[in-house]
């Protein structure tokens, strides 16, 4: 039992909904605390980063018409999410312009700091985050654990959720509107559990029009519903009201919310580079995933394949890396979907093409939402909790280059200290995870320590980053291999509950095992050999 | 509790960039004092506008931890005497942060020697003592060492609790060389210890004299000794500052509170308001319909309230209770009482809050109270969302896990003003958008502290009234002997 039960259970002895309540309050207050922290592009002139863009959307919104929106200044922090965020930035830009007039001019305050626009913009983030986060990641929560002496899972779930570490650094110290975009996810994922699939579509046309990440998602969810259409669960025969219902909202909440554009192919066309930026390259910085590992270890692909060729074989492994997700989101057991999507986005990330470090948002908060409903089963939270340390590990790099160092390690204990329930059953899975937090480990204590000398820093300046990302590739893609596993083992028991000890992972899986993956399990081996 | 010093500490780590006031340049002006200047300058010491003003013990306090400023904080600036405010930046301000952390291990220390001293449910209340957010607001966001001063206060207790008299004297001679604001307390610890202890024998008497009179010799000998007689006057010129004004520039929620804004009123209603009350930071009160307050008439009103508490409420069993309503009649009526020293009423209030249903009634009251009343000395904007969530939730809690433990109910009339209070603060926020009020720039922050003046005007009545009539009965005592014993083993069966 995590030691958040044994916390939360005075209070549940109280009232039923204490809890809840004072959890709540307490993240809130710790997001609060978070953000005292330093921002991306924190005194950073003349760049400024993701903070500048999201205040300069939000006056940018509310001074210019509509018409103009995708079309200005593309050399400022220029418009590049789908039009939802742009509305969000609306709605925060009409009620910023009243409360902080001289903050949000759109010539002259370019690059403003201070203390009240700064608390003014952690506040929007606050804000966004309980009216569409807190509820539906609540309304999940509770479709699990839901008999009675488990009942205070539930509000530990709910805060394993609302704590879940990659996401708090980032939305609330890096400074991003993440929870917005999974907080509509989730609720599309609440309503495709309960077959509810008309809503299900329409909030996830919300979700991709809020951040074109989303897409990651996409496959998953599209084979989940097309499964429920022509597939087993409705024995192959085609649901065509089903079908209808779900096209007609799907087209009809796009066609809304595009409508001030729809009219004007050039703004369309506009929106569509804009949010798509195939200029951008494979990877950003130095990502976790298949390709910039690739490259790292001595395989150069830009000496191997044409610039062009490059998206054309991103899709190609990752259209191979989705396959087993889609195929058992295809079959229709509803219990394995939330895995699904998890295992879909973890092949996007590893596969994809223009990923950056803050892409493993997505993977990571589809994992967690398979923790809730599994929030008994201490297994499958072992391996995931180790996941949610690893992405974090993976993120330390920029974090710590915006001055989130305290604001990092604090958050990793605390969350640590709440969630710990374990160790993963099976020898090697312990083994696995043993040895990547020692690697994590030697790693921090090299960079932060004197033992490596400044000649061998100066000549290799990202030598600890080159590391983290090594460390965090092989780990992460350790966990999607496994994730892949339990989907096969889940969807060949159908509807039986979860096999509390999972077999030999390595041994057989449907996943397409790359032969970076089987290296680096036997990599795994050999370290500890 | 362990977990809950765990998470606590993490958390207040986070708030190291949080907002701190002039108190932090205050008392890292004394460290570059007490570590650059000899002893006898200490007192007499004034380039900077924050001279020492705290007795010797804390001096020496601050004497001990200048040696531990790491090399960076010092060529920060952290002990230089500079004129205006200090320039100093990150690695002081993790230094000094970090000291308050420390020391507050004294609090935490404190807290688990509540343990066999005949509390009530010792592990509830040191849960509640600990996490009271009024902590986070004084000492890791306003910055002060409150935790390790109360910690010193609540050993003090425990040991007179379990009738080890002349340790607890001991311990609150100390206290008093530390910080002079627990003179509130003293006569409680007069009353008491000369019924209890002293007027038994003529040994005990001539013991307990020694045994308090060390720590000051202590403490103020080292100046008689350098700097003569002229040195102690300094150090009381210090101490007690005079042309102070009634209230403090945040009205503490006292009676005086109450009675400046009746006054107020009477100004608006007769439309001959000359000044509005102190808004500098120290200044004279005048008011234009009520009468003049002296510094002598609140003493002699304290003075009364305080010696119905010495005289009729310092039984064998009494010793908090006295000690609560001490502080309750030095911080209602007392003269420039500061809104943090409404601690010296939360804290014993807190150890005898499951002995009686008026009692917990009247520390529920108190506690929301007090808690609200700090709230205005954070003003600055990135704190706002992290003050009120960390109050509500402390305040939720106590108000549902208190009565469910206890298994006394709230009455009516503490559930009406915690209601009155849950839509008063969030009115009281959005009053400088109401055009018609934002005129009065203190409209806010006297409303506040006028409710709250009320919870604590209420709560002292229920603790005075309580402990005057309600008689504490043998069986009541054996009865909470037996559910300590019964708790304990409920408690033993859900660790298991």
């Amino acid at each position: 039992m995590a030691s958040v039960n044994r916390i939360l259970s005075p209070l549940y002895k109280a009232r039923p909904w204490l809890p809840t309540f004072v959890v709540l309050l307490l993240s809130v207050a710790l997001w609060a605390a978070v953000g005292l922290g330093p921002y991306s592009g924190y005194n950073c002139t003349p760049e400024f980063g993701d903070f500048e863009a999201q205040r300069h959307w939000m006056e940018l919104t509310y001074y210019l018409p509509i018409d103009e929106w995708y079309m200005y200044k593309p050399q400022w922090w220029k418009l590049d999410y789908p039009p939802l965020t742009a509305y969000h930035s609306y709605v925060f830009g009409v009620i910023g312009t009243y409360l902080l007039p001289e903050a949000f001019e759109l010539s002259t305050s370019e690059g403003i700091e201070g203390e009240y626009i700064k608390s003014y913009m952690r506040a929007t983030v606050i804000v966004s985050q309980l009216l569409l986060f807190v509820p539906a990641v609540y309304s999940w929560c509770s479709m699990f654990n839901t008999n009675t002496p488990t009942k205070l899972n539930r509000t530990c779930s709910f805060l394993s959720v609302l704590l879940l570490p990659s996401l708090l650094l980032i939305d609330h110290g890096h400074f991003q509107f993440n929870s917005v975009m999974l907080g509509l996810f989730t609720s599309s994922l609440y309503y495709l559990m309960n077959s509810n699939f008309v809503f299900a579509s329409f909030y996830f046309v919300l979700t991709l029009f809020f951040k074109q990440m989303s897409l990651y998602y996409a496959p998953a969810i599209f084979a989940a519903i097309l499964g429920s259409c022509i597939g087993p669960a409705v024995n192959f025969k085609f649901n065509f009201k089903r079908f209808l219902g779900v096209s007609v909202t799907v087209l009809g909440t796009a066609a809304c919310l595009l409508y001030p554009f729809i009219f004007d192919i050039d703004q369309l066309l506009q929106i569509f580079t804009r949010v798509f930026p195939v200029s951008r390259g494979l990877w950003e910085d130095k990502v976790s995933n298949f390709w910039c590992t690739l490259n790292y270890v001595g395989f150069k692909i830009h000496d191997h394949f044409e610039e062009s060729q490059l998206p054309l074989l991103s899709l190609a492994a990752t259209v191979i890396g989705i396959m087993p997700s889609m195929f058992a989101a295809f079959l229709g057991n509803k219990s394995v979907w939330p895995l699904c999507f998890a295992s879909c986005s973890w092949s996007f990330y590893m596969f994809s093409f223009q990923v950056h470090e803050k892409s493993v948002l997505l993977p990571i908060f589809a994992s967690a939402l398979v923790a809730t409903q599994y929030y008994s089963n201490r297994n499958i939270n072992a391996m995931t909790r180790w996941a949610f340390n690893v992405s974090y590990f993976s993120l330390w790099p920029l974090l710590r280059r915006e001055g989130l160092q305290l604001q990092f390690v604090i958050i990793y204990l605390i969350y640590n200290y709440l969630f710990f329930t374990g160790i993963p059953d099976h020898w090697f899975n312990k083994l696995v995870v043993f040895t990547s937090y020692l690697g994590f480990g030697v790693v921090f204590l090299l960079e932060n320590s004197n033992l490596v000398s400044e000649a061998v820093r100066s000549r290799y300046p990202d030598l600890f980053v080159v590391g983290n990302m090594l460390m965090s590739f092989v780990s992460l893609m350790y966990f999607w291999v496994w994730q892949n596993w339990i989907i096969l083992c889940l969807s060949k028991s159908s509807f039986t509950p979860v096999p509390e000890k999972s077999s030999l992972p390595e041994k057989t899986t449907n996943a397409p095992k790359s032969k970076q993956s089987r290296n680096s399990d036997r990599k795994n081996k050999l370290k500890v050999e | 509790m362990v977990p809950e010093i765990v998470l606590s500490s993490l958390f207040k780590l986070l708030l190291f960039p949080a907002y701190h006031s002039t108190d932090f340049d205050v008392h890292r002006n004394w460290l570059a004092i007490t570590h650059n200047l000899p002893l006898r300058e200490w007192y007499f010491e004034n380039t900077s506008e924050w001279t020492l003003d705290y007795p010797p013990f804390f001096a020496f306090f601050e004497y001990l931890l200048s040696f531990s400023v790491p090399k960076s904080a010092v060529e920060d600036g952290c002990l230089n005497i500079v004129a205006e405010d200090g320039m100093y930046g990150w690695p002081t301000i993790v230094f000094q942060r970090s000291s308050v952390l420390f020391t507050e291990l004294c609090l935490i220390y404190a807290l688990t020697t509540l343990m066999g001293a005949g509390v009530r449910f010792p592990k509830l209340i040191s849960v509640l003592i600990y996490l009271c957010p009024a902590w986070v607001v004084l000492d890791h966001i306003h910055f002060q060492y409150n935790g390790a001063m109360y910690g010193l206060l609540l050993i003090s207790i425990t040991y007179m609790q379990k009738q080890k008299y002349l340790k607890s004297a001991f311990l609150f001679a100390v206290l008093l060389c530390f910080k002079h604001l627990y003179l509130y307390v003293a006569p409680a610890y007069f009353a008491y210890l000369l019924r209890n202890y002293a007027l038994r024998s003529f040994k005990n008497l001539l013991k307990l004299g020694l045994v308090t009179l060390s720590p000051f010799l202590l403490a103020f000998g080292p100046f008689y000794w350098t700097s003569g007689v002229d040195g102690l006057i300094q150090i009381k010129e210090r101490l007690f500052p005079f042309a102070r004004g009634l209230t403090h520039s945040y009205w503490a929620p006292n009676f005086w509170a109450v009675y400046t804004f009746g006054d107020r009123v009477m100004g608006i209603i007769y439309r001959n308001s000359t000044v509005s009350s102190t808004r500098g930071i120290v200044g004279q009160v005048e008011f234009s319909n009520f009468m003049e307050i002296t510094a002598k008439t609140t003493f002699i009103i304290s003075t009364i309230f305080q010696l119905i508490a010495m005289i009729f409420v310092s039984g064998r069993s009494q010793f908090v209770e006295c000690v609560t309503l001490c502080a309750f009649s030095s911080f209602l009526f007392g003269y420039h009482v500061h809104e943090k020293a409404v601690l010296t009423v939360i804290v014993p209030l807190a150890l005898i809050c499951t002995k009686r249903r008026s009692y917990m009634n009247a520390f529920i009251v108190l506690v929301s109270a007090g808690c609200c009343g700090l709230l205005p000395l954070i003003f600055t904007p990135a704190e706002f969302i992290l003050k009120y969530c960390c109050t509500l939730a402390y305040l939720t809690m106590v108000a549902f896990v208190v009565p469910s433990y206890t298994g006394y109910s709230l009455s009516w009339i503490s559930k009406l003003y915690l209601l009155g209070l849950l839509l008063l603060i969030p009115g009281s926020e959005l009053l400088p958008f109401v055009t018609y009020l934002s005129r009065y720039s203190f409209a806010k922050n006297m409303l506040v502290s006028v409710y709250c003046s009320l919870g604590v005007l209420l709560s002292f009545i229920q603790v005075l009234l309580a402990s005057l009539f309600e008689k504490e009965s043998a069986q009541e005592y054996e009865t909470v002997v037996k559910i300590e014993v019964e708790d304990d083993k409920v408690e033993f069966k859900i660790i298991e």
